[in-house]
């Protein structure tokens, strides 16, 4: 697993600071956006006047990489240069307690790191690989989460951004107008939908009455003219309606980008919860093709996440996506001798790091 | 209890069960007995499917609403676009005599008094381009409008310099029995992006005794398939289509009919019963309904089986239906809608001047009945449009207000045909009971719902694929 976040004192510094990596030899410097230089390094004694010293793990920075540096001396990385996918986490915080939640939400509040984030932006390259919005919930950062695309959308207009929201404040019209009137050229939101009725959905996300507002989101966001794609997250809570919901997504939100199904991160609540959500990833795998037929027939772009080649049927491979970020995503020895590992989603480093998965199958000449 | 309005119909041990926006479930007769007593407590396993459909108002009343209303409107936005399709008919002359179009043909002879005038031609335009639709499609119609080609192209060009300033999508189609099209014409059509939509009803033996020559003993198939070919060569495969009419003779012929088409290459069908106009109406059908249901089946299933052997090819009449029942978007189609099509989808520029709300409307004249003449192209746009006819058709054609319809499980999915209900019983609403449109309609939509539902996975996915072709761009 890629580390994201170092520990160590702070020096000089009275808040958060974004900088972009500048390496001299083997000296660590990052630059702020106002030219200003701090001091990274795993060495215990500073050396110049705004520092983060003691840094543990060691740090393993690449030039052009962005940091933000805090008070307390946490250097966490916001984006990286060579990654395919980059995201950002914009709060810890949620309105829903989703049953398989990955990252369980902390109340703190913690609005004022978005403001650090918009600071950070400019330091980044325009480029191709895109930008994840992650949290908790980004919207509940409202017209502050605005400000953070429109301000991507002028620092980095080639990078795709892609906001993970659960949808439900964008029932608020206006907010879902006022993201949509940053006209951000490549953003797509993607909302989870569980069930195509809200007594499920709403047992799984935690929240009375998050379907509605999360269905009167999705229809906002789509009138604002902002592209919607569809999340479901595959366990034993959502499999048994998965063909009726696929129906449910075509006739009440033909319009979405695409629609997501993705296998469960298990880590987070998903451990503790597992005995509600467990579903061995081939069970998963064989009931896909007939909800993915449901719409692809229909015009709807489907997309599978999260789940190994090897537990998906054949007939849905071409939807599947190697998809699990780099700094997480991790292969078996059984995968060494495998022909298709280059386009294999592989496995969440949480999940390996509890038990190793059950039959993982290599594909060979011979099995293919 | 959270009940919002729906219909049902009992068929055996099921029921069918539609919502507003026309989604619907089976449920065994014991559920929906729970249902309709009030009797779904909050944790009824059948809740879950009919608060999906929004049967169930649910724990939103408000968003039940809300995604009912969104259905609707898709399901009624052709009505925004009003009048699309505009037929010109611009000679009643025709070089054929086929027994089931005495009224709306003449003699082949040149006869000034049986073609449109070039200024009735040049006004229509101008009529066409006061209907507010975007997309606008000009049907060439007859009689046979060869025989007068030379007003197809002042037509065209008459709409091509409008539509310079106009913009509207507009779409040609020549609708010829393709007894003559000769290398001029098919560089024209070409040139100026006119289809072909012809009528082919089979193998030679069966299309030539429906649609025999007027004035000569040779084959006409033989010349239509000649034609085809040009056509397809001149045209391209997707700009050529045929539709095939249904005779006493075509009853036991499904097979050999699919096969016909399937040996031309084409790649529809579009399996269409006689229009009572001059024949039912005067109480000569020429076969029953149900003789028409079975050998309509009959040749859905040929259809089926031609592509399940890998041959590519819809049933255009199932493919409404399947859309109907499962989509909310348009068909384009005019004669499957409520209210019906007649003047706010189509309208019938007649050779001699007089506009009609359909084709049927017209023949209905020609046989002698001119009530549902709107007026004349030389006649003010509103006072066509929104006339007294018009309104009336409007309002006899409204499910809702129609008995026998509003409370029907199958409405939503289905058409009213006010100008056949006028025809045949004297009264545009109608009525239900002993109505063939309506009998036609309810045997074929529950023919087709049986298909989507049944046991054979390749039917069902070929019927979906058929009617969601255009949202995956086919």
């Amino acid at each position: 697993m890629i580390v994201r976040t170092w520990r160590g004192r702070a020096v000089g510094i009275d808040r958060p600071i974004a900088a972009r990596v500048v390496r001299e030899g083997s000296y660590v410097r990052g630059m702020t956006l106002a030219g200003g230089a701090i001091e990274l390094s795993e060495r215990g004694e500073p050396e110049q006047a705004v520092s983060v010293v003691g840094l543990r793990p060691v740090p393993t920075f690449e030039d052009g990489d962005v940091l933000l540096v805090s008070p307390e001396g946490s250097v966490e990385l916001l984006f990286r240069v060579g990654w395919r996918h980059n995201f950002m986490l914009i709060t810890r915080r949620c309105d829903s307690l989703c049953v398989m939640c990955s990252q369980p939400p902390v109340s703190r509040d913690d609005s004022a790191r978005v403001e650090s984030l918009i600071e950070a932006v400019p330091l980044i390259p325009d480029g191709e690989g895109d930008i994840g919005l992650t949290g908790g919930e980004p919207a509940l950062l409202g017209s502050r989460l605005v400000r953070l695309v429109s301000t991507l959308r002028d620092a980095v207009p080639s990078r795709p951004v892609h906001l993970l929201s659960n949808g439900r404040r964008f029932q608020d019209a206006a907010l879902a107008d006022e993201l949509g009137a940053v006209q951000h050229p490549d953003l797509m939101v993607g909302v989870p939908l569980y069930a195509d009725h809200a007594a499920l959905h709403d047992e799984i996300v935690g929240a009375k009455g998050a379907f509605v507002e999360t269905m009167m989101g999705i229809e906002n966001l789509a009138r604002a003219r902002v592209p919607v794609e569809i999340r479901v997250v595959l366990h034993a809570m959502t499999l048994p309606r998965l063909e009726k919901l696929a129906l449910f997504i075509y006739r009440n939100l033909p319009y979405a980008s695409q629609i997501v199904l993705m296998g469960l991160e298990p880590t987070g609540w998903a451990i503790r919860n597992m005995a509600r959500l467990w579903v061995e990833p081939r069970d998963v795998g064989a009931a896909l093709p007939a909800a993915r037929e449901i719409l692809r027939a229909r015009g709807l772009r489907v997309r599978v996440y999260n789940l190994p080649l090897c537990a998906l049927p054949r007939e849905v491979w071409d939807a599947a996506d190697a998809s699990i970020s780099e700094w997480k995503n991790e292969f078996v020895s059984e995968c060494e001798g495998c022909t298709v590992r280059r386009r294999c989603a592989g496995f969440f480093s949480s999940a390996l790091a509890k038990s190793r998965p059950i039959a993982v199958q290599p594909i060979t000449t011979t099995n293919i | 209890m959270d009940i919002l309005p729906f219909r049902f119909l009992r068929r055996g041990e099921r029921v069918l069960v539609t919502s507003l926006a026309g989604e619907h479930v089976w449920l065994p007769a014991g559920d929906f007995g729970r249902l309709v007593a009030g009797g779904l407590g909050a944790d009824d396993p059948v809740r879950a499917d009919l608060e999906a459909i929004q049967v169930l108002a649910g724990a939103s009343p408000e968003l039940a609403r809300h995604l009912l209303a969104v259905k609707l409107r898709t399901r009624a936005a052709w009505m925004a676009e009003f009048t699309r399709l505009h037929l010109f008919v611009i000679t009643l002359r025709c070089n054929q005599s086929c027994p089931y179009c005495q009224v709306s043909r003449a003699a082949e002879t040149p006869d000034a008094r049986f073609d449109m005038a070039p200024a009735t031609a040049l006004r229509a335009v101008a009529l066409m381009f006061e209907s507010p639709a975007r997309s606008l499609t000009v049907e060439f119609q007859g009689g046979e409008p060869t025989l007068r080609f030379d007003l197809v192209r002042l037509i065209v060009e008459e709409v091509e310099r409008r539509n310079a300033i106009e913009r509207r999508r507009v779409r040609f189609v020549l609708a010829s029995n393709a007894t003559d099209l000769s290398p001029e014409v098919l560089a024209y059509m070409r040139d100026h992006g006119i289809v072909l939509s012809t009528s082919l009803d089979g193998p030679a033996d069966l299309h030539d005794a429906n649609r025999p020559y007027q004035s000569r003993r040779t084959s006409c198939h033989a010349d239509v398939l000649r034609n085809l070919d040009a056509a397809r060569d001149a045209l391209g495969e997707r700009a050529v289509s045929a539709l095939m009419t249904t005779t006493r003779r075509s009853l036991c012929r499904a097979g050999d009919i699919v096969a016909e088409y399937r040996r031309l290459g084409l790649r529809s069908i579009f399996a269409r019963s006689l229009s009572p106009f001059g024949f039912a109406a005067r109480g000569r059908a020429p076969y029953s309904t149900d003789e028409f249901l079975a050998f309509y089946n009959t040749l859905l299933s040929e259809v089926i089986a031609a592509n399940r052997s890998g041959y590519a090819m819809t049933e255009i009449f199932a493919r409404l239906l399947s859309r109907r029942i499962l989509t909310h978007f348009p068909t384009g189609y005019v004669d499957l809608q409520s209210p019906a099509g007649a003047v706010i989808g189509a309208i019938v520029y007649n050779y001699d001047g007089d506009v009609y709300p359909s084709d049927e409307a017209r023949m209905l004249a020609e046989s002698g009945d001119r009530s549902l003449r709107l007026g004349s192209v030389f006649d003010g746009y509103a006072s066509l449009v929104d006339g007294p006819i018009a309104r009336a058709l409007v309002d006899a054609s409204i499910h809702a207000s129609m008995p026998g319809c509003g409370d029907c499980a199958l409405s939503p999915w289905c058409g009213a045909d006010p100008v056949y209900h006028w025809a045949t019983q004297g009264d545009p609403v109608g009525r239900r009971p002993d109505s063939e449109f309506c009998r036609k309609h309810m045997a074929t939509l529950l023919h087709v719902l049986d298909l989507l539902e049944g046991p054979d996975l390749f039917a069902r996915q070929l019927l979906v694929a058929w009617a969601t072709a255009e949202e995956r761009g086919e």
